[in-house]
C-alpha cells in the first residue's frame, strides 16, 4: 500500500485544487426527551434543516490519495414538541382547598439553533470510473467553535384544576389561576467547542478541462462526540408559570417552576451531540502540477 | 206538579253535587313537593359548584331568583370575579341523571352555602425556607412568596406544613 503510494506519487506527482460547496440538509442537536417522570405528556425532538458552506484547500499525492483542510459554517438545528397534560398533584389553591392541577399542552415547540465555524481535516480516496468522472470518499475529523445560538419557545397551554371529591374540573377562571394562554420567548444556550466525525460520498467530473475546473456533488454525514450545548441547570421539573400575570396569579402557581427551557428539564435523555445529513454541490479549481523534475542540462 | 218537584229534586242534587266537588278539590291537600338536597357549596366568592362526588349527575341548569340563568349549564356558576357574596339574590340549581331523574338544590343566598375548603382543606404551609441551588439559605417565610429572589437561576424550597409533612422541590425563577 505504501509503496504503491510512493510509486503512484513520483509517477503522477502532487497536485493541489481549492474547493468550495454549499450543502443543506436535515441536522439534529441530538438530545433525546423521555416522558418518565410526566407520563401525560408526549414529547419528540424532530431535528431541523441543516446548512453548510465549506471553503478548502487540497493536495493529491496521486491518483488516488489525497489530504484535505477547510474551513466550514454549519447549522445544526433542535426542534422538541410536547403534547398532552402535566399534573401536579395534591397542591393548595389560594384559597387553602387541595386540587390536582393539570396543565394541557396544544402545539408546544421548542427550538434552538447553533451556527459553527468549522476546521475539518480529511483524508481523500478518489476512483476513476471513467476517463470524465470520478468517484470519491471523504472521511475525516472536524474541530467545531460555535459562534451563535438561538433559541426560543411558543406554545398555548390550559390551566384547569380537578377537585377530586366533588368530581369537579374547573377550568376558565382566569382571577383563579386556571386560563388558557399562549406563551412564547426566547432565551440563551451556553455552547462548547465541539470535535465531530464526517463521511462524505461524492461523484466529480469537470466542466472546464482546460482550466481545470471540476464540479462536485456529494452526500455527507457527521457526528459530533461532544455535547454542542448544555443548560445552566439540569434536571429540573418543566413548569408553566407564568408570572407577566399579577400577583393573584403568581400566588396560585406558587408550587410550579417558570417555563423551563427543554434541555435544561428532567425529560431529556441524552446529550445534546449534534448530527447532520445532506447533500453538497461545489466546485474544485485544480491548481496546476508543481512537481519540480529533475534537470538534465548541463552546467557551464 | 208531580214533574216539577222531581225536577227542583233533581237540580238540588245537582247543586249539592258540584259543591261537594268544589269544596272537596279546594280541601284537597297540595301535591309533596319534592325535596331540595344539599348538594351546591361555594368557592372563593364568585363560584357556587354541584358536589359531584358519586358521579350522579350528568346535566345542570342554575337559577337566580327562580328564573333560568341562560346558558349556565355547566357543574359550577361563576360570575367572572364579580362577587356573589352579599349581592341578595337566590341561587339554586337542577341537576340530572342519567337516567332523567331531576335533584332540585336546596336554595339560598350565596353566603348561605357551605364553603367547600373546610371539607377539603389544602396543607397549611408552616414554614417555606429557600436555599440556592448551593446550599446557601436565602430567606425563611409563612408562606411562599411572590418574589423571593431578584437573580433569576435553580433555587430549592423546603417546606414544612402544619401536620408535619416536608417537601423539597427545585425550583426555577
Amino acid at each position: 500500500m505504501v509503496l504503491s503510494l510512493l510509486v503512484n506519487t513520483a509517477v503522477y506527482g502532487i497536485s493541489s485544487f481549492i474547493e468550495i460547496s454549499a450543502g443543506g440538509g436535515w441536522s439534529s442537536l441530538g438530545y433525546s426527551l423521555t416522558n418518565e417522570t410526566q407520563q401525560g405528556l408526549t414529547m419528540r425532538q424532530n431535528g431541523s434543516y441543516g446548512l453548510n458552506a465549506h471553503i478548502g484547500y487540497g493536495l493529491q499525492f496521486n491518483k488516488y490519495i489525497g489530504l484535505g483542510i477547510g474551513v466550514d459554517l454549519a447549522r445544526y438545528g433542535a426542534d422538541a414538541r410536547l403534547k398532552g397534560t402535566a399534573e401536579w398533584m395534591g397542591v393548595t389553591d389560594t384559597e387553602g382547598e387541595r386540587y390536582d392541577h393539570i396543565v394541557s399542552v396544544h402545539t408546544w415547540s421548542d427550538w434552538q439553533s447553533v451556527y459553527m465555524i468549522e476546521i475539518p481535516l480529511s483524508v481523500y480516496l478518489r476512483f476513476p470510473v471513467s476517463e470524465n468522472v470520478r468517484v470519491y470518499g471523504q472521511i475525516g475529523a472536524k474541530v467545531c467553535l460555535p459562534i451563535m445560538s438561538s433559541a426560543s419557545y411558543q406554545g398555548t397551554i390550559s390551566h384547569s384544576g380537578v377537585y377530586e371529591p366533588w368530581m369537579l374540573t374547573i377550568s376558565d377562571m382566569p382571577n383563579h389561576g386556571f386560563y388558557t394562554a399562549n406563551m412564547q420567548d426566547s432565551y440563551a444556550l451556553r455552547t462548547h467547542l465541539t470535535v465531530a466525525g464526517f463521511v462524505k460520498i461524492g461523484v466529480e467530473a469537470p466542466v472546464d478541462k482546460l482550466n481545470n475546473v471540476w464540479l462536485y456533488g456529494a452526500i455527507c454525514g457527521s457526528v459530533h462526540f461532544m455535547p454542542a450545548v448544555t443548560p445552566d441547570t439540569g434536571n429540573n421539573i418543566i413548569g408553566w408559570r407564568n408570572d407577566t400575570y399579577d400577583q393573584t396569579m403568581y400566588q396560585a402557581h406558587s408550587f410550579m417552576s417558570d417555563y423551563s427551557p427543554i434541555l435544561s428539564t428532567n425529560l431529556i435523555k441524552r446529550e445534546a451531540k449534534p448530527f447532520a445529513l445532506g447533500a453538497e454541490i461545489g466546485i474544485r479549481f485544480r491548481i496546476p502540477h508543481f512537481k519540480r523534475y529533475g534537470c538534465n542540462c548541463e552546467r557551464e | 206538579m208531580n214533574m216539577n218537584k222531581h225536577l227542583f229534586k233533581a237540580m238540588t242534587v245537582m247543586v249539592l253535587w258540584t259543591l261537594s266537588v268544589s269544596i272537596k278539590a279546594e280541601v284537597a291537600p297540595p301535591p309533596p313537593k319534592p325535596e331540595c338536597q344539599d348538594i351546591v357549596y361555594r368557592k372563593w366568592n364568585d363560584v357556587l359548584f354541584v358536589d359531584n362526588g358519586n358521579e350522579e349527575y350528568v346535566s345542570y341548569q342554575w337559577y337566580k331568583n327562580h328564573t333560568e340563568i341562560t346558558g349556565e349549564t355547566r357543574q359550577y356558576l361563576y360570575t367572572h370575579g364579580i362577587p356573589m357574596e352579599g349581592d341578595g339574590n337566590i341561587y339554586h340549581v337542577v341537576a340530572t341523571r342519567a337516567n332523567g331523574s331531576q335533584v332540585i338544590s336546596c336554595e339560598g343566598r350565596f353566603e348561605d352555602f357551605e364553603t367547600s375548603v373546610t371539607l377539603n382543606p389544602g396543607k397549611k404551609i408552616k414554614k417555606a425556607v429557600l436555599y440556592t441551588y448551593t446550599g446557601f439559605k436565602i430567606g425563611e417565610w409563612n408562606d411562599i412568596p411572590e418574589h423571593p429572589v431578584v437573580d433569576k437561576g435553580c433555587y430549592i424550597w423546603v417546606v414544612m406544613y402544619e401536620n408535619g409533612d416536608i417537601l423539597s422541590q427545585r425550583i426555577l425563577y
